[in-house]
């Protein structure tokens, strides 16, 4: 396996971290949760999961500079993805007003602050704490489509 | 920090591209106005702070 093929590239980093760049996505077999782990950061590990897990009608408007950012082509296949924050104890809760993209096709990725406040920071997670284990695997290799703007 | 002391309806500019007007001043709120280029994001900093309060609390230590 090769860890540099699977690296992508924030070129903005992320929000409040601008230096965490390159990251690696980590599957995590029998969890919906996956791992981006920051090449730049050492222990700058944050679960990500599929967003339409948390919420099946999930609608984030991208705006222009997605595709300018993430150099977005016809057919690039997007990919959402929501930092969640896992705590035992703790309900987990997805961040769904500021969503990961990623462009897959060229590897590149950034953080989205959505301007529609419909979407939490913290909207609670349950979908997570009981899942059921036949549909980890297909919820894992689902591609999202983000929508941009025209 | 640089600070300025500018009435309703005077602005700044900022390098070539981003102007800051002030549309209304009304006791302890201020109105702004802000023309920017497409590419650039603008958000209020409270919400840019919650983020990034959230990634930060959302880092899972190393198994």
């Amino acid at each position: 396996m090769s860890d540099e093929a699977n690296e992508i590239l924030f070129p903005e980093g992320i929000v409040g971290v601008p230096r965490a760049r390159r990251f690696r996505l980590l599957e995590q077999p029998g969890s919906p949760l996956r791992i981006l782990d920051c090449l730049d950061i050492e222990g700058f590990r944050l679960p990500v999961v599929d967003p339409f897990r948390v919420e099946p009608d999930y609608e984030p408007v991208l705006g222009k500079r997605v595709r300018e950012i993430l150099e977005v082509e016809e057919g690039d296949p997007m990919l959402l993805l929501a930092i969640t924050v896992v705590r035992s104890g703790e309900a987990p809760t997805a961040n769904l007003r500021a969503p990961l993209v990623i462009n897959a096709a060229k590897a590149r990725g950034m953080q989205w602050i959505l301007d529609d406040t419909r979407w939490s920071l913290q909207t609670p997670a349950t979908a997570l704490q009981t899942d059921p284990a036949p549909a980890t695997a297909a919820a894992r290799d689902r591609r999202s489509h983000a929508r941009t703007e025209p | 920090m640089l600070v300025l002391s500018r009435k309703p309806g005077q602005g700044v500019i900022i390098g070539n591209s981003i102007r800051i007007k002030i549309v209304e001043a009304n006791g302890r709120q201020v109105r702004l106005g802000i023309e920017a280029p497409p590419e650039l994001s603008i958000y209020r900093d409270e919400l840019h702070e919650a983020i990034a309060e959230a990634n930060r609390s959302a880092i899972v230590p190393e198994e």
